[in-house]
Formats: structure tokens, sequence, C-alpha cells
């Protein structure tokens, strides 16, 4: 009992840390930009009701863009950690399964053809579209008779984004210079999204879902023994296979087709989880969460800060950042001998 | 027990929408810079194309201009105004921070940030990049009518339009000899019809042996086939005199034996203004008719 | 009581066991032999529910296995497989999650109960002490320990181990064997295990069951089953039987086939 109240205890550490972390983020990400607001303005017209040019800097542009990054960056990593938990592959992420590849197809097309132009929401549709689409390919090739084959899963998905990444060079060599800008700006991912509505979208997607994981907290914690050990716990591993790949994938489809590919998110951030909190899906998923989304809040505020006025690719500060973290880490533990 | 989870879900999904879709994401009202009218007096404007800041200078209103692309460099008083971006990427906020009434964008210009500015009420008016001549005159004046600059414009117009006429009439005359234009290298990239870069071949008394390709690529055999008297190397992001070297590996070629394959640098050609179009095309006939 | 009725397995179209038919009562400590291929892990997935039959069925209680809902299912029998994976989870959290199929829906925490059943089940393995390391710091002894902790923790009244003592010397292989017996005895847990070394299974199991080919070749008492010609039949090779002067059970003696000849 005494170890219950530690390992509680514990936990709500975490949170806190994480949680602070996330206002942390939040925090810098709203007072910093190329307008140059003072730090103590910027409280005082988040939470006063004064007008003008300096309000909407800070309602319209930088918070809808922090919403955006938290949500997307908490997405990212919350399905990593349910791929890396359930194909009990740490190498696993979640553009590993081609889903990725498939959203930038469906938007590759809708640019070429010029379908954008009926209507902005068309793309992130398209975008969608191109990912449901891979999703039924997965599973339509991945289960046979009523097993859904992980490993199968993972070759496929590989697969499939290689031909993807082929079926996008077709579409640069057909396409027309602005379409190409168009294909380029959109593959390198921007959490720059105009539309208050897919901001929304994306938030309220990638909560509800982190919610739906709850519910399979334990499920998760046996599949870490296998396949085999989970059945024999009496986890229903064949359900929780496709309810989890349903809401990952479901998770990747709205996080890529909103804010194009920002990599090594959902990498990174749930290794460095699962050194910190530890590997039990209780705290791990909403752990991941709040620090993939502080975390793609940061790099997100470095790549509009770095080389102001313009503004680095996203995908750019998280891979340098993330990957060099990681590898500093990874290297400190061998040294140690673990 | 676990069928109460089909309940639970869908009144968790509600209640988490709901809470998502009443978050606070614009400012409230007031927050927004009013939708200036159509044909109103453009004040502040940041234009996001370096031909546009040219012409905007050359219509007398750039001190109007409070931001711009770190390529708008012509002419030098544009260094005294702030940058927003390059030619793709723009930092949305900056622009938004100078309180601009008018951004000019180009469809280069990225989607999204375009979008935003929109949505923020701001005015933007997009400059599909002129095509030919006439082109760059429509922009022009499209342009003109935005400041109220429409009778400048005109002037400036008429007189490049004389001056055209009179290089046509003063070439027209003469052999018109055959040039091909490269402005790309690997792959090989030339000007078809319908290009500003064709208009100065074409009016300056050259045949452009590329008129009719449907594609801007071109193909190194049929350069040779088509043997032009002049090869123009317009060096934009490659090693032109590398380019040149290529071209003297052809001892065959008209151009190679007369020595007719010449360098000249992109800032000739590049900027698109009624002015500048006859500025280069005075330079593009000195190309073509050297000794002739 | 266990009972297999017509039972055939396989995968794809294989057919690996065919038309089995036995019954375990409960209580009991059965032994499951047989040379390498014959079937005998077949059998454990198959009355483990992890693998369902062809054709024929298993019944518990007169019910059929898969009739019956996983976390039921998991509530009566735990299983300890061959190797246990190695999760950096520290041995208290990888035995808690014996507890599983005992939560009930959205329970979050761990109750006092469960917790007290997780530190029995490691106090009877002797894993108490290595409560904090991680899974993957343990020998593989300690991990097996660990395992069958896991399985204790499920509070099974069967528990159905598959060679728990393959690659252990000789003194991991007694330890465990000896808490198998104990835990028979004291908390009349049914133990079904599958094991290769002959003298081992006729010491510690009460019944034997020896599975050739993919079939029963004989069921029965350790001295019912373990004759050389049993053997000899299933194994192809010569041995001798003697007694254990002390438990009087038959034990084993290889013949190499060069003295063979002789």
């Amino acid at each position: 009992m005494q170890k219950i109240k530690k390992r509680s205890l514990k936990w709500i550490f975490w949170l806190l840390v994480l949680a602070a972390a996330v206002l942390g983020a939040a925090a810098f990400a709203l007072s910093v930009g190329s307008a140059g607001i003072p730090f103590g303005k910027v409280f005082r017209i988040l939470f006063e009701g004064q007008k003008g040019i300096e309000r909407s800097i800070i309602w319209d542009i930088r918070m809808p863009r922090l919403l955006l990054g938290f949500a997307i960056g908490g997405a990212l990593s919350l399905a990593g950690v349910i791929l890396q938990g359930m194909f009990r592959n740490p190498l696993v992420e979640p553009y590993t399964l081609g889903i990725s590849g498939g959203a930038a197809v469906g938007v590759s097309l809708n640019i070429l053809f010029g379908l954008h132009r009926i209507g902005v929401l068309t793309m992130p549709f398209s975008g969608f579209l191109g990912a449901c689409l891979v999703i039924l390919l997965l599973y339509g090739l991945n289960m046979k008779r009523r097993v859904l084959s992980l490993q199968g899963l993972l070759l496929t998905g590989v697969m499939i984004n290689f031909i993807a990444s082929s079926l996008i060079m077709l579409i640069l060599a057909l396409s027309r210079r602005e379409s190409l800008q168009g294909i380029i700006f959109w593959i390198m991912g921007s959490l720059d999204e105009p539309n208050a509505f897919l901001t929304r979208l994306a938030l309220g997607a990638s909560v509800l879902f982190l919610v739906a994981t709850y519910f399979f907290h334990s499920d998760l914690n046996a599949l870490a023994l296998g396949e085999e050990e989970a059945l024999h716990l009496g986890v229903p591993v064949e359900r929780t296979k496709r309810l989890l790949f349903l809401i990952t994938s479901l998770l990747i489809g709205v996080s890529v087709a909103v804010s194009g590919m920002i990599g090594f998110v959902g990498l990174v951030v749930p290794h460095f989880m699962k050194k910190m909190v530890g590997c039990d899906h209780r705290i791990l998923l909403a752990a991941s969460f709040l620090a993939g989304g502080a975390f793609l809040v940061f790099c997100d505020t470095l790549a509009r800060t770095v080389i102001a006025p313009m503004e680095l690719p996203v995908g750019v500060i998280t891979g340098i950042l993330g990957g060099s973290l990681f590898v500093f880490v990874l290297m400190r533990d061998n040294g140690e001998g673990r | 027990m676990r069928q109460s989870l089909a309940v639970k879900i869908p009144f968790f999904c509600f209640v988490m929408v709901l809470q998502v879709f009443c978050l606070p994401l614009k400012a409230e009202e007031g927050g927004q810079t009013p939708l200036p009218q159509k044909g109103a007096l453009s004040q502040r404007i940041v234009s996001l194309s370096p031909v546009l800041t040219e012409e905007l200078f050359l219509l007398g209103v750039g001190d109007s201009v409070v931001g711009r692309t770190r390529y708008c460099t012509k002419p030098a008083e544009t260094d005294k105004i702030e940058v927003v971006g390059n030619l793709t990427e723009i930092n949305v906020e900056k622009i938004v921070s100078l309180r601009p009434d008018l951004v000019l964008v180009i469809p280069l210009t990225d989607p999204r940030a375009k979008q935003k500015l929109r949505s923020l009420g701001i005015r933007v008016e997009e400059f599909p990049e002129a095509a030919d001549f006439r082109g760059i005159c429509d922009s022009f004046l499209r342009l003109a009518g935005m400041v109220h600059k429409e009778k400048a414009a005109a002037d400036l117009i008429e007189k490049a339009k004389r001056e055209v006429s009179r290089i046509r009439q003063e070439t027209g005359s003469r052999q018109p000899p055959a040039v091909f234009i490269e402005v790309g290298a690997d792959p090989l990239v030339t000007m078809v019809k319908g290009s500003y870069f064709h208009d100065l071949i074409e009016f300056s008394g050259g045949v452009n042996i590329a008129a009719e390709a449907v594609h801007q690529l071109y193909s190194r055999e049929k350069v040779l086939a088509k043997d032009p008297d002049i090869i123009i190397i317009v060096s934009m992001g490659f090693d032109g005199e590398e380019e040149k070297r290529i071209w003297q590996g052809y001892p065959g070629l008209k151009a190679v034996r007369q020595g007719k394959i010449i360098l000249v640098d992109s800032d000739l050609f590049c900027a698109p203004t009624p002015v500048s179009f006859v500025h280069a095309l005075q330079g593009v006939e000195k190309i073509l008719h050297a000794e002739n | 009581m266990l009972q297999a009725k017509g039972l055939t397995c396989g995968y794809g179209s294989k057919v690996v066991l065919e038309d089995v038919d036995f019954s375990v009562e409960p209580g009991a400590f059965l032994g499951i032999l047989g040379p390498n291929g014959s079937g005998k892990t077949t059998l454990l997935k198959a009355l483990t529910r992890l693998l369902e039959p062809k054709r024929g069925e298993v019944l518990f209680g007169g019910k059929n296995i898969w009739d019956i809902s996983l976390r039921e299912f998991a509530r009566e029998f735990a299983a300890v497989s061959q190797s246990v994976s190695a999760v950096p989870v520290t041995v208290e959290e990888y035995v808690a999650l014996g507890r599983t199929p005992h939560y009930r829906d959205f329970q979050f925490l761990e109750g006092r109960k469960d917790f007290e059943i997780v530190a029995e089940a490691m106090r009877v393995t002797g894993v108490e002490v290595l409560a904090d390391r991680l899974m993957t710091q343990l020998s593989g002894g300690e991990r097996q320990l660990a395992a069958i902790a896991r399985a204790l923790a499920q509070e099974p009244r069967w528990l159905v181990l598959d060679e728990p003592t393959a690659h252990l010397d000789i003194a991991h292989q007694i330890r465990i064997l000896d808490l198998l017996k104990r835990l028979n005895h004291e908390k009349k847990i049914t133990i079904v295990i599958v094991h290769h070394d002959l003298n081992l299974v006729s010491e510690y199991c009460d019944r034997i069951l020896l599975i050739s080919e993919g079939k029963i070749f004989k069921g029965g008492s350790p001295e019912e089953v373990l004759t050389y010609a049993n053997i000899e039949a299933v194994y192809k090779t010569v041995v001798i039987v003697n007694k254990n002067p002390i438990s009087s059970k038959p034990f084993v003696l290889l013949v190499p086939a060069e003295r063979n000849k002789k």
C-alpha cells in the first residue's frame, strides 16, 4: 500500500512537471515573435479585453498556432507510444505505417489537379482520404482469419511509404511550378493553419483519442509482454489490436492531414517518457501526450524565431533538437553500462 | 459490464468536442482591422514580389510600401523597408504588426499565409506572374489602380510601347537570327511563346527556336538539330561558364563557330516592369545585332 | 475437470494433433512428455485458449472453454510460456500484471487486495528481494520464477507451464519444480507441465501423458507410462528403466548407441 502511494505521488509529480512544461512552452510561444510585444504586455493583453492589433496578433496568430502545435505534438507522441507498445518495437513511429505517405499522395494529387481552388478544406480532406485508403489497405492486407498480423502491418506499411514517395516524385515531375511549391510546402509540414475549424478539429480529436486510449491502459500494459501472454492474462488481444490500430491511424491521419509531416516527435518523445516515467501505460499515455505537445510548441516557436522574419520548417527543429538529444541520452546510458 | 463502454464513449466524445469548440480561438470583435472598400486608396502596402515593389516605386508611391521580401532590392530605397519574408515563406505575424491595408502576393506565396491574412480581414491581392509584354502592362495598370496612379502608369506604358515599336521597326528589315535562350541547366530549360523572354527576342528581330515547343524543358539534341545562330545563357542559379564550355564541345553548332554563345546577367531579364522590359529589349537588341 | 474430446489441432492445413482424448482431475500434477515436434506445445495452446481446435473440443467443468470469456478463463487458468519476455519493467510491476483479469472495468489503480496478492505471490516464489529490479536485469531462472509469481497473482486454480525449466541448471530446475509441488499440495492448484526431462517428470508428476506424433501414446501413473518399451517406441532410443531407491519412482538411464552395439 505504501508503494502504491509512493507511485501515485511519483505519477502526480510527473504530471505536474509536464503540465508546467506545457505552460512554459505556451508562455514562450505566446510571448516570442517578430512583432516584438514585450513579455509583460502579452499577459495583460491575454487577460484584459484590450483591443487592437497586438491583441489580434496574440489571439489570432500565436494562439491558434500554439493550440495546433500542442494538439499535433500530443497526437503524434500518443500514436508513437501506442504503436511502440503494440508492436513491441522501439523503432516504430507514426510515419512507419505508410499512413502519412497516403495522406501526402492525397494532398499532392489535390494540388496537381487544382482541387484546392474549390475550397481550402479540400486539402486536409484529401489528405485524410489518402490516409484512410492506406488504413483500409493495411487492414485488408493483414487481416487473415480474424487475426491482425502486426509483422505484416509493419512490412506493408514500410512498402506503402516507399510507393507513396515514388508516387509523389511522379506527381512532382508532372506538376507546374506553383503546384510544386504547394506540394513541397505541404510535405515539409507547418503548424500555421489558417482555418480555425481545423485547429479545433485537431485539438478535439487528439484530446478525444487520449481519453479513448485510457480504456486500453491495462490491455496495453499486458500487450507489452507479447500477444500470447496478454491472451493468458485475459486480454482480448485481437479486439484490442484492431481498436488501437484504428485509433492510432485516425490520430495520424488527422494530424498529417492538418499539418503535414512533422517527423521525430512520435519517435523521440515516447522514448524519453519511457525513460522518465516508466513503462506503465497508465502514466505513459498522458505523459507522452503532454510532453509531445510541449515539445512541438517549443520547437515551433524556435522555428519561427531563429531566422526571423523568415521561418524554418518545424520538422528541421524537431529533427535536430530531438535527434541530438536522443543520441546524447543513448550515449550517456551506454556509458553508464546500464 | 463491458457494454457500458458503448454508452460511455459517445458521451465522453460529446462532452470533449463540446468543450473544444467552445474555446475562444478568435479575438472577440474589434481585434480586426476593418476590410477596406474596393477602390479605396491604399496607404500601407506590403509587397511580396520584387517586381511589384519596383513598380510601386516607378509609380511614385514607394513610401507607402511598409513591408517587402528579401529579394525586393530595386530600387536602392527599398533597404529601409522591413523584410517580412522571402518569396515563398512569409511571416504573417510580422505583416500583421505592420498594420497593412493591402498585401500584394504572388502564386508562389505560401497559400496558408495568404489565407490567414485574408481571414484576419486584410486585403490580399494576388498578381500572377506576367507572361509577356502585354501581361506586364496589364498587371502594371491593375497595380496602379490600387494606388490611384492610373495616369502615371498610362504614361510610362505609352513611353515603353513607343520604344518597343521603334526597336521592332528598326530591326524588322534585318535578317532575323535564330536564338536559343537557356534559363536552366540540368535539365535544359528554355522559354517558349507567351513568355516575355520570347517577346524580347521576337521584338528585337530574332527568332526563338523553341517558340513552338510545348514544354519549357528542352533537349540538347533538338538544339543541335535546329542549329541556332546565337545561344543566350541567362545564368539563374547555375554555372553559366560551365554551360558555355559544354556548348563549345559541339563545334558543329553555328553559334559556336561564330563565337555567339553569350552569357547575360539574369538581372537584365528578371525584372519585368514596363520600364525594365524596354531596358532589357535594348540589351537583347545589342546582342542579336552586334556585328551585323 | 479439464477434458479434451476428439481434439484435433493444427496450423493452416497442417494437422499437428489428431483426435486426442484425455481428462485431468482437479488437484493433479500432470506431466506431458514427448519427443520434439510431437505436439506438446500445440496441446498446451489448445488447452489455454490460444489455438482454436479444428475439430473436437476442450471442456472445462463441462463447458467448452471457447464459450468462457477470456477474462473469466484467465481467472481460472494461468499459463507460463517457454521463454519469458524480457521487458523493461520492474519485477513487481510485472507480477502485478497478473491481476489484469481481476480488474473491474475502468479500474485505474490496484486495490489493497491486489497488492497483497502480488506481495504473497512474490513471497511464495521467493522473488520479493528482486521486487525493484528490472525484468531485463534478471537471470533466466529468476525470470522464470517471476513469471510463475505473475501467474500466481492471477489466483488461478490451474497452472499450465511449457518447459518452465528449459536452459536452467539443476539447482534452479529443482527449485522451480519443488515450488510447483508445494503449490500443488498447499494451494491445491492443478499443475499441467510440459517437460523434457523424463526423470524429473517421473519424480514430480502423479500423472503422465506420453505423446507421439500428435496422438496420445500412453497416459497414466509414472510407473505405467515410463517403461522401457514405451520410451523406446516413442523416442526410438534404447534406455534402461530402474527404480529410484529413495522415492521408488521409475528413473530412466540412457544407453549410448556405441555401447548398444556391443
